[in-house]
């Protein structure tokens, strides 16, 4: 009976056994270690578990390559498992989908990038993932966080990639996710309400729910 | 036809030609004679320049910072002015501004301006006529550029086709005719003309066949 809640759970769990085998994994949890290495997880929960039988919470930010979680659950009963359950960054999902229009996100990248280089002595190297869908986007919210980001940067990488198996859910609706990552000096503080920006170190991140269709209404 | 030679005009096209693709709302500023409306055109060719009301249709404003107000909805709007708008109704209406840099920032381009003024010229005016702009006039950029060139294409080349446009000009002149006045009028044209070409009044007198000092006394009195 609970194995079902555990199985559509948002948050990933993962089940290992005495040898570092994964004994039961939840879905999330399956797109999860399809990019991290299942020995890694597992170092950090033997690294991580409590002393005596039982559950310990932390609430802190753990970081397996680009997965980013607020804090995670690990525990077990007896000598043979050991359980571990990540919690999502769930401050994300508050995005607003207004002013929608069909855009090349490509030629809108390359449109910022002319313009700022206009402005400003600017050197940047573009590294397009061919395969990007045309989409429907906020173009002038992405274009002033494009600016936001670029104003005053003496360089800059941009590269675009579909992050495969992550989503964004806004409004119970689930979308795939297309990044836009600027690798540059991150000093300044950057935030939209209309994308999940990462300030990460040297870079930022721009989360772009991919939509295709106004009524798309993809739960699956 | 966009002409752009200097890498500055180069630029502008590629982010004109970008903005015009992805529809992106536009504010051009810039001195007179830059091209704003041409450029402006270029990145909504169907548009309707200064509509009142409502349209579908993308729309392009002249002179929107004296008046930067829109009353009514707009898909696609592209508008031009002198002077830089503020922040706020940057924002509020367009995703970007393009400042159009006067031609002596970019004096590459002149060049190629000149050639594409003179063919017009030819084609409108019809005249098959060579000339040679070797000091061109970008005081109002290329108003004046293209003024230059037009003057100098309709500029008489024989004494019987000015004397054809004088004689022109006095049939349909309505006011009072005074003769001294006119005939100093046509000596003070002469003489400074003159002055031009060969610099010393000697020179002016030989080649005028005209005595040295009623030169000089005819250029003091005329103030040449």
């Amino acid at each position: 009976m609970f194995e079902f809640w555990c199985e559509y759970d948002i948050n990933p769990l993962i089940i290992f056994n005495e040898k570092g085998h994964i004994k039961y994994c939840n879905q999330e949890a399956e797109i999860v270690l399809s990019y991290i290495n299942k020995k890694e997880i597992y170092e950090f929960v033997i690294k991580n578990a409590p002393k005596e039988k039982g559950i310990k919470t932390e609430f802190r930010d753990v970081k397996f390559h680009n997965f980013e979680f607020k804090g995670f659950s690990i525990g077990y009963e007896d000598d043979k498992n050991i359980g571990v359950r990540f919690f999502i960054n769930t401050n994300k999902h508050n995005i607003e989908l207004k002013e929608l229009e069909k855009i090349e996100l490509s030629m809108l990248i390359d449109f910022a990038i002319e313009y700022i280089t206009l402005k400003q002595k600017i050197n940047i190297i573009k590294n397009y993932d061919p395969s990007l869908p045309t989409l429907l986007i906020n173009k002038k919210a992405l274009l002033n966080t494009l600016f936001e980001i670029l104003e005053n940067q003496k360089e800059a990488i941009i590269s675009t990639k579909i992050e495969i198996g992550e989503y964004i859910k806004i409004k119970n609706k689930k979308y795939p996710v297309i990044d836009i990552i600027i690798k540059t000096d991150s000093k300044k503080e950057i935030t939209s309400p209309y994308f999940e920006v990462l300030n990460n170190k040297n870079e930022y991140i721009i989360k772009i729910p991919l939509i295709k269709e106004i009524d798309e209404n993809n739960n699956t | 036809m966009f002409i752009a030679k200097s890498n500055y005009l180069k630029k502008i096209k590629n982010i004109a030609t970008l903005a015009k693709n992805l529809k992106i709302n536009v504010y051009i500023w810039g001195d007179k004679g830059v091209g704003k409306t041409f450029l402006a055109k270029y990145i909504a060719p169907n548009a309707i320049i200064n509509p009142s009301t409502h349209t579908i249709n993308p729309i392009i404003i002249e002179d929107f910072d004296k008046q930067p107000i829109i009353n009514f909805n707009y898909s696609f709007l592209v508008a031009t002015g002198s002077k830089p708008l503020s922040k706020a109704i940057l924002k509020k209406y367009f995703n970007m501004d393009i400042e159009l840099k006067p031609l002596k920032e970019h004096k590459e381009d002149i060049e190629a301006f000149i050639n594409y003024f003179i063919n017009q010229a030819k084609n409108e005016l019809k005249i098959e006529k060579e000339i040679n702009i070797s000091n061109p006039d970008i005081s109002e950029n290329l108003n004046s550029l293209k003024r230059q060139i037009y003057n100098l294409l309709l500029t008489p080349t024989s004494k019987e086709e000015l004397f054809n446009r004088i004689n022109l000009f006095y049939e349909n002149f309505d006011k009072e005719i005074i003769y001294e006045e006119e005939i100093n009028n046509f000596e003070k044209a002469l003489f400074s003309a003159m002055k031009k070409k060969y610099k010393s009044k000697l020179q002016i007198a030989n080649h005028l066949k005209i005595n040295r000092v009623t030169l000089t006394k005819k250029m003091k009195a005329l103030n040449v």
